[in-house]
């Protein structure tokens, strides 16, 4: 395509009023209106600033750590205050600021990267950032109430046990950090969907950004570790709440279950953030150099099998749990392992450097930096790997440097090198290079200078989470040094800071443009709808392969060069070849995300608060600014439009070609997860303590099971005889709504079968840990119950108000997935409760 | 340009390339959940039966993974047609996994060479 000038999709001229036409759609709203804009552009400027606010709120309370640690027996801050402290930079540190802001990039980048318009779902990318921002705000504020919760960022039981941290501390750690998960999972769907559908046509595979492919990466990772944190948050959280003894040695529970179900989460957890700033990495180091990535698809095999070997780590944490040693070994052997992938990428940067000739600027030099102390970091990582090394230094400050060198090497300066680089394509001005480069000196020097001296604190015997500390100790004068370089550390963000006073200035219709001389998507000359016409791909680097590519999309002579419906709409492709598949209608700007996401958070705040009722009605509201939001999310069959080229796309889709469908996938993956944590947890805790489950003639009956599988099965069936007769007229639309409410009411039947048959046997959940995980199984299929129940009854409410029916049926299509999901889930929970005391005894 | 839709390939092709690491992640598991579930059995049988299951699962992974690598070549012989440049390059990352992930199964079961089941 980059040399048949003759054959665009599109001529020129374009037809008058064309492109003004587009600009009305996606305008932005105006002043305080802009909260209800929901555009990439617009959520991913809010997001990124909002993540940034976190990580200068954590490195304030990292400063007084220092402050406190600068001399011995130093009295600045009480001890409860630093457990405070500690915990909330952490937290936030992990919670509110890494994840977010890699969320954050990737929706403010994705989009204009892949050469779509906007996100496919962005509403929920606007209730992402919202429940991010009011929960956060929210949950960071408890430090000033002295409700801050002080257990670490990890938070162990028993330490965290109603026993041992009474007060609503650690609630509000679980309920925050549970909310807040939600918007990572929102995000990750969002991102999921993003790259595997909407890339520009002939972005394929192995053409598109390593940053989406990254972040696609990220994304599933979050799909599968996420949940496994989700679960334990919801198990501490019962106990502390209702007094199920998940984690109370005395009645079967065991404290080294939080372990494993954190830190399932928590290892990846480190890549999850790692490979996003990896991707930020790929793309930088190929523009400054002039050469594409060296060993693309190597990086790709090492980008994949490093998303999977993380998952094989989690007990590198547990090294000093008294695990077998052959059980550490494994993990020790897979902490290992995992440097390789890591190898790969860092030689692939370092082949590319060489291969190419790169230009010293400021990006460079945070990349540069990245690579000295990301290095350092892996090493330290190879050390702590080897298990008789780690029962040395384990819980001292030799693992605060190496997890700082780690996780600021391999992700702030990455993500400070973004900045700089990416800074010209979404502001008028690019920053500034001589302010960069004291900024990188400055956050060097004292990264280094700050974090080095805690290897050998740590080696002398420093441990972590201490207050103070003695004189006698040795420890004041490296300590004095961390101050210090704490203090440089945070002169060289004070400075980024002055630097983005002074030059940013968020546009991305008038932005800088492309200074760097790059060769990816987002370089084009873009708006708030991404390019004026979506290109056809022919290579990684686009605009070096077509260097008439930037001048001809902005004229429209692609796809698309206005709107096909007179709403906001993108190109939804295939996810291998990227071929074009239908025009995705998108909504416009609404207060529903907004309000969703205030109500979201307030309902687990209350919940915090121990005033349930509030809490409740909050819920409520919640869901239902979600199905207002839904009830026009998916519009009617408008007439196919013609994007150029002779190409007509239809702009209506359901089953798995629709977008929703595989949304609707990737949320029940994460049940998935969420319910196997749950099936590990209950096989686990049996290993633990198998003399509290009871013998096969105290529970439930043999044949109790019965009746609710026959309910779910029988239900499964209805609800497919009722998608077979998807309403073409009225008396259609009578029978589709009975079968899905008769369907719908075979679920809770099945629920409340269930429940009574085990409350009838005796089963109490705060008895033993048997009574509590038979109660979770319960507790898990009323979840999913109650969301297919909202679902059925939105889809009976959209027949009625006739907006679904055989052919707009793609909201029927996500509660068929729903409902049989739900369906094998409490199956599996029936086959799990029942038959296995029975297969075990 | 073509100016008609063309038929796509699924995205089974794509989940294909995640089979090998896959692979890996279920003989990880089972040999980790082998020594947890021997543990809390009979302490007289606890090194022969990991011996066994080690062998046997490490056995099986690396079946998995051989089958998949003969499979991924033999598709790989016929030159692919400049249409069939997706199918390439999955088929060659694929590859490339599935070494990576037998050489993580082997090097995952070595420690039970070396060391007993159950010892603290």
């Amino acid at each position: 395509m980059a040399d048949a000038t003759s054959n665009y999709p599109n001529k020129l001229p374009r037809p008058r009023g064309e492109l003004a036409e587009l600009e009305t759609i996606w305008a932005v709203p105006k002043s305080w209106r802009i909260v209800t804009s929901v555009n990439n552009t617009t959520i991913g400027y809010f997001y990124v600033g909002t993540a940034l606010l976190f990580f200068l709120l954590a490195g304030i309370l990292a400063l007084l750590m220092r402050l406190q640690l600068a001399v011995p027996s130093n009295t600045f801050l009480s001890q409860e205050t630093y457990n405070q402290i500690f915990t909330m930079h952490g937290t936030v540190m992990m919670f509110l600021f890494a994840v977010p802001v890699v969320e954050a990039m990737g929706i403010l980048l994705l989009p204009q990267m892949l050469g779509a318009r906007d996100q496919p779902f962005p509403r929920l990318g606007a209730f992402a950032f919202w429940a991010y921002f009011v929960g956060g705000l929210i949950f960071f504020s408890t430090l000033f109430f002295d409700l801050a919760p002080s257990g670490g960022w990890f938070m162990y039981p028993p330490l965290t046990s109603s026993q041992f941290s009474p007060g609503m501390g650690a609630d509000f750690w679980l309920l925050g950090i549970g909310f807040i998960e939600i918007s990572a999972i929102a995000g990750a769907i969002e991102i999921i969907v993003g790259v595997l559908r909407t890339r520009a046509p002939g972005m394929t595979l192995d053409r598109m950004p390593m940053f989406a492919w990254t972040m696609l990466i990220f994304a599933g990772m979050i799909v599968f570790a996420f949940p496994a944190v989700i679960l334990a948050t919801m198990l501490l959280e019962l106990e502390r709440a209702f007094d199920w003894p998940f984690f109370i040695a005395a009645r079967g529970g065991d404290a080294l279950l939080w372990q494993h179900l954190f830190w399932f989460f928590g290892h990846p957890e480190v890549y999850i953030i790692f490979l996003p700033a990896a991707g930020m990495v790929s793309m930088i180091v190929p523009a400054m150099s002039g050469t594409p990535l060296v060993g693309y698809r190597f990086v790709v095999v090492a980008l994949i099998a490093t998303g999977f070997f993380s998952f094989g780590l989690w007990v590198h944490h547990m090294f000093t749990t008294g695990i077998p040693a052959l059980s550490l070994s494994f993990f020790s052997a897979a902490s290992m392992a995992v440097a390789l992938p890591s190898g790969i990428q860092v030689f692939a940067w370092i082949a590319t450097i060489a291969s190419g000739r790169l230009r010293l600027v400021t990006p460079s030099l945070f990349v540069l930096g990245f690579l000295f102390i990301f290095t350092l970091g892996g090493l330290t990582g190879v050390m702590v790997a080897m298990v008789p090394f780690d029962w040395q230094v384990h819980d001292t400050y030799f693992v605060v440097a190496h997890f700082h060198y780690v996780l600021v090497g391999g992700m702030v300066f990455p993500l400070f090198a973004a900045f700089y680089y990416w800074a010209p394509a979404f502001s008028r001005r690019a920053l500034s290079e001589r302010l960069g480069r004291w900024t990188f000196w400055l956050m060097f020097a004292g990264f280094n200078i700050a974090f080095f001296p805690m290897h050998i604190s740590g080696l002398m015997g420093m441990p972590r989470r201490v207050y103070t500390y003695p004189a006698v100790m040795g420890w004041d004068i490296l300590n004095l040094i961390s101050t210090i370089g704490a203090v440089l550390f945070a002169a060289g963000v004070g400075l980024f800071l002055i630097d983005l006073i002074r030059n940013l200035r968020p546009s991305v219709a008038n932005a800088a443009g492309n200074i760097w001389k790059a060769g990816t998507l987002e370089w084009l000359p873009n708006d708030v709808y991404g390019p004026r016409s979506i290109p056809i791909v022919t290579s990684a680097d686009p605009l070096w392969d077509q260097p008439r590519l930037a001048d001809d999309v902005e004229a429209g002579r692609y796809y698309l060069p206005g709107s096909g419906t007179g709403r906001r709409e993108t190109i939804v492709t295939s996810p291998i070849e990227a071929s074009s598949q239908y025009l995705l209608r998108l909504p416009g700007p609404g207060w529903t995300p907004l309000l969703a996401a205030i109500f979201t958070a307030a309902f687990f705040m209350l919940l915090t608060a121990k005033a349930i009722t509030l809490a409740l009605i909050c819920g409520v509201l919640a869901v239902a600014m979600i199905l207002v939001w839904m009830w026009d999310s998916d519009p009617a069959p408008h007439r196919a439009v013609d994007i150029g080229g002779g190409i007509t796309l239809p702009t209506y889709a359901s089953g798995s070609l629709s977008h929703s469908w595989w949304a609707m996938i990737v949320l029940l993956l994460v049940a998935g997860s969420l319910y196997l944590a749950y099936v590990f947890s209950y096989l686990y805790l049996w290993t633990v303590s198998p003399q509290f489950w009871p013998k096969p003639a105290a529970l439930a009956p043999a044949a109790s099971p019965v009746l609710p599988a026959f309910l779910l099965v029988a239900g499964s069936a209805i609800l497919v005889a009722a998608g077979r007769g998807l309403p073409r007229n009225a008396q259609g639309r009578r029978n589709f709504e009975i079968l899905t409410v008769l369907a719908a009411v075979a679920l809770v039947a099945a629920l409340i079968s269930e429940v009574s048959a085990q409350w009838q046997s005796g089963l109490r959940p705060e008895t033993n840990i048997h009574g509590a995980l038979v109660a979770m199984a319960a507790f898990l299929q009323a979840q999913m119950t109650l969301a297919a129940l909202v679902m059925a009854g939105f889809a009976v409410a959209r027949s009625i108000g006739g907006r679904l029916d055989c052919e707009r049926r793609v909201v029927f299509d996500n509660l068929g997935l729903l409902y049989h999901y739900t369906v094998g889930q409490s199956l599996l929970g029936l086959l799990l409760v029942h038959g296995f005391p029975r297969l075990a005894a | 340009m073509s100016a008609a839709i063309k038929p796509v390939r699924p995205f089974g092709d794509f989940l294909r390339v995640l089979i090998a690491p896959a692979i890996w992640f279920a003989h990880f598991s089972l040999v980790y959940a082998a020594e947890a579930l021997i543990c809390i059995g009979p302490p007289a049988d606890q090194a022969t039966m990991m011996g066994w299951i080690a062998v046997l699962v490490t056995a099986a992974a690396l079946t998995g993974l051989i089958i998949l690598a003969a499979r991924l070549l033999r598709s790989g012989n016929t030159a692919p047609s400049r249409s069939d440049r997706s199918e390439a390059w999955l088929r060659r990352t694929s590859l490339l996994l599935t070494l990576l992930s037998a050489l993580g199964v082997v090097w995952t079961t070595l420690p039970t060479a070396v060391l007993p089941a159950c010892a603290l």
